[in-house]
């Protein structure tokens, strides 16, 4: 059935989740990340303390047993708010935890919904072989781990890594304590969070830390699943970007007028509007699909590939209605464009998903 | 296009920077930085030892009484190296104005300062309330008779090397409670003065390239208004008129294409469909781009009349700049938005100039104004 409406208690979430970004939202501590002075992960500590870490965890698991649907919802508003931290990583884990279904997976998603574990991985980006794969070898009936893990994010916030390695060519997952690992470079994306190189340097595991789904595709659900929740989020950016570009035409005269009476300026305003409710509306279509449906994949290539035309185009327009203003970097609208090309860069290019999506 | 002579030129021009830049220069100039200001200041005086700061002015305000096409050729070569050093409030704004419209010393004095290299000069034109709807400026200019003397109060803003220059081209309201376009007057300011104080901002890119400056009984010699007391509207819409073309988006948008199809080729992506459809269709866009924006600047070498190219040629420069940057960000991605050890400096340079050339579209009248010219004055459409 067709239905666009969301749910009374959609509604509620978001508007409650909205209350709580909105609080500690401050342009000026994110310019200070952005330039590198200030580590800051705005609506994290909100999310942990909102119980939303358990948000895709069964009921049996102390969790609030919503949708991925539903999930993607929030991280409109996450996005709209410029938050960061691990709880994309976290929900997805859980999400996929859950369909494995076994006392190692039920114990896990119930550290992690408590924040007893946090875990930061980059295995989207290493299953699409973007990043490094490390190896997993075996020796005296021992499992080690050797190799090299690059641009993980949140290592500060996360107790454990979670990985793709190779066992015998085989696709692995290994959930690995933080601690065990040196840790190498930290880089810096244009948004100025830090991003650590990691080096696993023959550790040993034990068998218990490598995830065995034979149900599924770990690695491949995730990517999915990431990338999706990703364009979500970015959906949350633009949003903010459309917000302030229509705050301020409204208030900006120039020849003795609003901004916004001039035709020219409507349309652009227009335009953007217009692709940014598609996008959305297309993201949350995609969002609604079950992961066992056949055409996940190549909704979600196309969803990656609808946002990466899109969405920075509406910043890149909204830096243009705001003229010489927009330019500055204390206006703070940078940081949304920054977050927005970051977003863009991550999970694949066009050419990736186009692959896929004809496939 | 260019003769003999006129490409020979471009050989020199290139040597003479070559001499200066250091290797593997991958930055667009960030004046507020010592040391590329410092590099400004030589090239620059370098280039004056040879008249060639200004090729088309008369010799005796030091030029070389040349044709437009050299200064084509030295806008478009220092934006393809990326090179300071090319003076754009002097030589292109401020300059060609007194050409037309200075008294005889207004010219002597300054357009032989602009053409010794020694002189930096900026463009106070846009206030925190006058953009695009320049003709509100409410700067006040007092003209005292007696003394022949103007005494200036208000706020500029988005003052491009405020923070360096020597001289200012100030844009004031000399008649108070005047219509709009009428009693203003285009003022010459000697930056040195007391009463200016400059306070930087801080752009998108990172840096602070522009400045507020804030005026409190600044007094300027009535010799220094360019053109006629309160009739300064038409004069600065003129000196608009040379700021435009957008030459220099050319120079930096063909910069990025070659050093983007080199990557291409250097990563073997080059012979990929659809790298090779787009790199083309950019290229045919830039090329044809160039062609207006030679058009537009001859054609003001050729009469007095305010022409429609200029307005023209910066549309279609800014955008395929923005173009080509856009889709380099699109193959260097991930390179560009994560600084790690591998991070190469083609990719952030994109990224970083792709943040400034937001600005494109915004200075030097922004690009729905310049559309908005070109219907209503251009095709007489009405308002
Ligand atoms: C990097 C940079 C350097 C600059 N350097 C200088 C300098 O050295 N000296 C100087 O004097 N100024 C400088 N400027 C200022 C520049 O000239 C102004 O930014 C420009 O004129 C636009 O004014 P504004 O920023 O106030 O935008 P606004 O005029 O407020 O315009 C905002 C938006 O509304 C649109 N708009 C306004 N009026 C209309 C209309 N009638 N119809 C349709 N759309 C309209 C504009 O196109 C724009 O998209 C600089 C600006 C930048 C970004």
């Amino acid at each position: 059935m067709i239905d666009f409406e969301l749910n009374e208690s959609q509604k509620m979430i978001i508007s409650n989740l909205d209350k709580n970004l909105e609080e500690n939202f401050d342009l000026r501590i994110e310019n200070k990340k952005a330039d590198g002075n200030k580590n800051n992960n705005h609506g994290w500590d909100e999310i942990k303390a909102l119980g939303f870490l358990g948000l895709l965890s069964s009921e049996k698991n102390g969790g609030l047993g919503l949708s991925f649907f539903d999930f993607t919802l929030t991280l409109e508003s996450w996005g709209s708010k410029l938050c960061d931290g691990p709880y994309l990583e976290n929900s997805i884990i859980i999400f996929l935890l859950e369909k494995m279904n076994n006392d190692y997976s039920n114990n896990l998603i119930q550290e992690i919904s408590s924040s007893k574990k946090i875990i930061t991985s980059i295995i989207s980006e290493q299953f699409i072989g973007k990043e490094q794969i490390p190896m997993i070898y075996k020796e005296n009936n021992e499992y080690f781990l050797e190799g090299n893990v690059k641009n993980l994010p949140y290592l500060e916030q996360s107790t454990d890594i979670l990985i793709l390695a190779l066992l015998d060519n085989e696709k692995k997952i290994v959930i690995v304590d933080k601690n065990k690992l040196r840790i190498l470079d930290e880089n810096k994306t244009i948004t100025g969070q830090s991003l650590n190189d990691i080096n696993t340097e023959k550790l040993l595991i034990s068998k218990n830390e490598i995830i065995e789904s034979k149900e599924f595709e770990f690695a491949e659900f995730y990517s999915m699943l990431f990338t999706l929740a990703k364009c979500a989020e970015s959906v949350g950016i633009a949003s903010t970007v459309l917000n302030m570009t229509i705050e301020y035409v409204k208030n900006r005269e120039q020849f003795n007028k609003p901004l916004a009476s001039f035709q020219a300026i409507q349309h652009s305003a227009s335009d953007m509007y217009t692709k940014l409710s598609e996008t959305r509306e297309f993201v949350r279509y995609c969002s609604k699909l079950s992961i066992d449906d056949k055409n996940m994949k190549k909704y979600v290539s196309l969803a990656k590939i609808k946002c990466d035309e899109e969405l920075s185009k509406i910043a890149w327009n909204s830096h243009q209605i705001h003229g010489a203003i927009g330019f500055t970097w204390d206006y703070g609208l940078h940081l949304m464009t920054r977050k927005l090309l970051l977003n863009k860069s991550l999970n694949g290019d066009s050419l990736l998903h186009s692959e896929i999506q004809l496939q | 296009m260019f003769s003999k002579e006129e490409l020979n030129f471009r050989i020199q021009i290139n040597s003479l920077i070559d001499k200066f830049l250091p290797k593997n220069w991958q930055k667009y100039p960030d004046e507020r930085l010592d040391e590329d200001w410092e590099l400004s200041k030589k090239i620059k005086k370098e280039l004056a030892k040879n008249n060639w700061i200004a090729p088309s002015w008369p010799k005796k305000y030091g030029g070389l009484d040349h044709n437009i096409s050299s200064s084509i050729i030295l806008s478009e070569i220092f934006a393809y190296r990326m090179s300071p050093g090319n003076d754009r409030f002097g030589v292109r704004m401020i300059g060609p104005t007194l050409l037309k419209y200075g008294s005889e010393y207004q010219k002597e004095k300054y357009l032989n300062e602009i053409t010794s290299g020694e002189v930096q000069w900026c463009q106070g034109y846009s206030e925190p309330n006058s953009g695009s709807d320049l003709a509100s400026v409410s700067t006040k200019g007092d003209y005292d008779e007696e003394k022949d003397e103007i005494t200036i109060n208000g706020t500029k803003v988005w003052t491009t090397l405020g923070h360096r220059a020597d001289r200012m081209f100030i844009l004031v309201r000399t008649l108070q409670n005047s219509k709009r376009h009428e009693g203003l007057s285009l003022v010459i300011l000697d930056m040195s003065d007391p009463g200016i104080k400059v306070n930087p901002i801080k752009n998108v890119s990172g840096s602070s390239s522009f400045n507020e400056i804030v005026l409190t009984n600044v007094k300027t010699s009535g010799k220094n208004i360019v053109g006629k007391l309160h009739e300064g509207w038409m004069v600065a819409l003129d000196l608009l008129n040379f700021e435009r073309s957008g030459i220099d988006y050319i120079g930096w948008a063909e910069r990025c294409l070659d050093d983007l199809e080199k990557y291409c080729k250097d990563i073997d992506i080059l012979s990929r469909d659809h790298i090779k459809i787009t790199i083309s269709s950019l290229r045919a866009n830039l090329e044809s781009a160039k062609i207006m924006t030679y058009k537009a600047l001859w054609i003001k070498t050729k009469d007095e009349k305010i022409h429609m190219e200029p307005s023209m040629s910066k549309l279609l420069a800014t955008e395929i700049n923005i173009k080509i940057h856009d889709f380099a960000f699109e193959i260097l991605s991930k390179n560009a938005t994560i600084k790690d050890n591998n991070h190469d400096d083609f990719a952030s340079r994109i990224l970083k100039n792709r943040f400034f050339f937001i600005s494109g579209g915004i200075l030097g009248g922004t690009t729905e104004i310049q559309k908005n010219i070109i219907a209503q004055r251009g095709l007489g459409l009405s308002k």
